[in-house]
């Protein structure tokens, strides 16, 4: 397999005493509000990019994200601090994104081909891409993934997550995320190559 | 035949897509603070009610139904009920004697529409007070004008 796992700062874990300091305050009443904001400020980019890359669409981001950090408000007091923080936060975004394109589907009786190929047309649109054909060919095979394939791959590639902790946010096994992963990168290598 | 494609060596963009609009990350925490529910510390409840706030809400309003339904039930029952008693009772402690006077000298016409009313609602009413024999009914009864008009 081509990629090799990389050691990344952009998703090493956050400082456990940093997080530890936000639960602490969280938990008292009078600075509830000021611990959450320190989460959501802490959070927020990652989240917002962890969804933004499996839905495309900054608007629909946009309210996830969101919804991601509102049910943390809501379950963060029941978080029993056997995950680390960010790992719980991300599990919560992955099943919000999960389940969104899930009900996109159903709403609109869509097969999985049509969901990735519409997302596909949304990355054409974006402005970013314009004039960099592979890298708007690699897009689009990485859409044409199956939603849980393409959230392994994005975990992965872009995340740079290890395994242990993708298991962690996926529920799934680290054997499979690596067969799944290494599935992935096939079948992008294939498309794009075939596409060029 | 076109070059393969090898993902490893193309060069990875962290973030592929737009980036969202200028100071989105500056907004995004106030706008999800706004959407996030009130601590129950900004609600202090009074003391000895921590127990309501600590119901499920459903519970909350049943039980607020309960005791307004019994609230009206209470009412009813103290206020309602021993009205026709007392009314009955304080007309009970005037002398039949001072009654009948006043039946007598107010100019109070009662006529015999009134009676057939008076009886014909209550049956009972004249027991107390009329013990007529049956020679005294049919005497009455004879002496009754049968062209009445009111009653045809």
């Amino acid at each position: 397999m081509g990629i090799q796992p990389l050691q990344s700062p952009a998703f090493a874990p956050a400082p456990r005493l940093e997080d530890q300091e936000i639960l602490v305050k969280f938990a008292d009443p009078a600075s509830r509000n000021l611990a959450f904001n320190q989460l959501v400020r802490k959070y927020q980019g990652k989240v917002y990019w962890h969804v933004r890359k499996m839905v495309v669409d900054h608007d629909d981001a946009d309210d996830l994200t969101q919804d991601v950090f509102i049910k943390v408000w809501k379950h963060l007091e029941n978080f029993r601090q056997d995950a680390q923080l960010f790992t719980w936060i991300y599990r919560i975004a992955t099943n919000e994104c999960l389940s969104f394109l899930g009900s996109k589907r159903r709403k609109f009786l869509l097969p999985l081909t049509d969901v990735g190929a519409e997302l596909a047309t949304k990355i054409e649109a974006d402005t970013d891409l314009a004039g960099d054909e592979v890298e708007l060919k690699l897009q689009q095979a990485i859409l044409r993934l199956p939603d849980k394939q393409r959230l392994v791959f994005n975990l992965r590639y872009y995340d740079e997550m290890p395994y242990e902790q993708m298991s962690e946010v996926t529920g799934t096994s680290v054997g499979a995320l690596k067969a799944s992963y290494h599935h992935a990168v096939k079948k992008v290598e294939e498309y794009v190559t075939r596409a060029s | 035949m076109n070059t393969p494609f090898r993902l490893d060596q193309h060069p990875r963009r962290p973030q592929p897509l737009t980036a969202p609009p200028a100071g989105y990350f500056d907004q995004l925490p106030t706008r999800i603070m706004a959407r996030v529910p009130r601590p129950a510390a900004e609600r202090p409840a009074a003391p000895g009610w921590e127990w309501w706030l600590a119901l499920p809400g459903a519970w909350r309003t049943s039980l607020a139904a309960s005791v307004l339904l019994m609230g009206f039930v209470a009412a009813f029952w103290l206020v309602g009920s021993p009205a026709a008693p007392t009314a009955v009772a304080s007309l009970d402690a005037v002398p039949k004697r001072e009654l009948v006077r006043y039946l007598l000298d107010s100019g109070a016409a009662v006529e015999t529409s009134d009676l057939a009313v008076l009886t014909a609602a209550h049956p009972a009413a004249t027991q107390h007070f009329l013990r007529p024999s049956a020679a005294e009914i049919d005497e009455m009864l004879d002496a009754q004008p049968i062209e009445e008009p009111q009653y045809f």
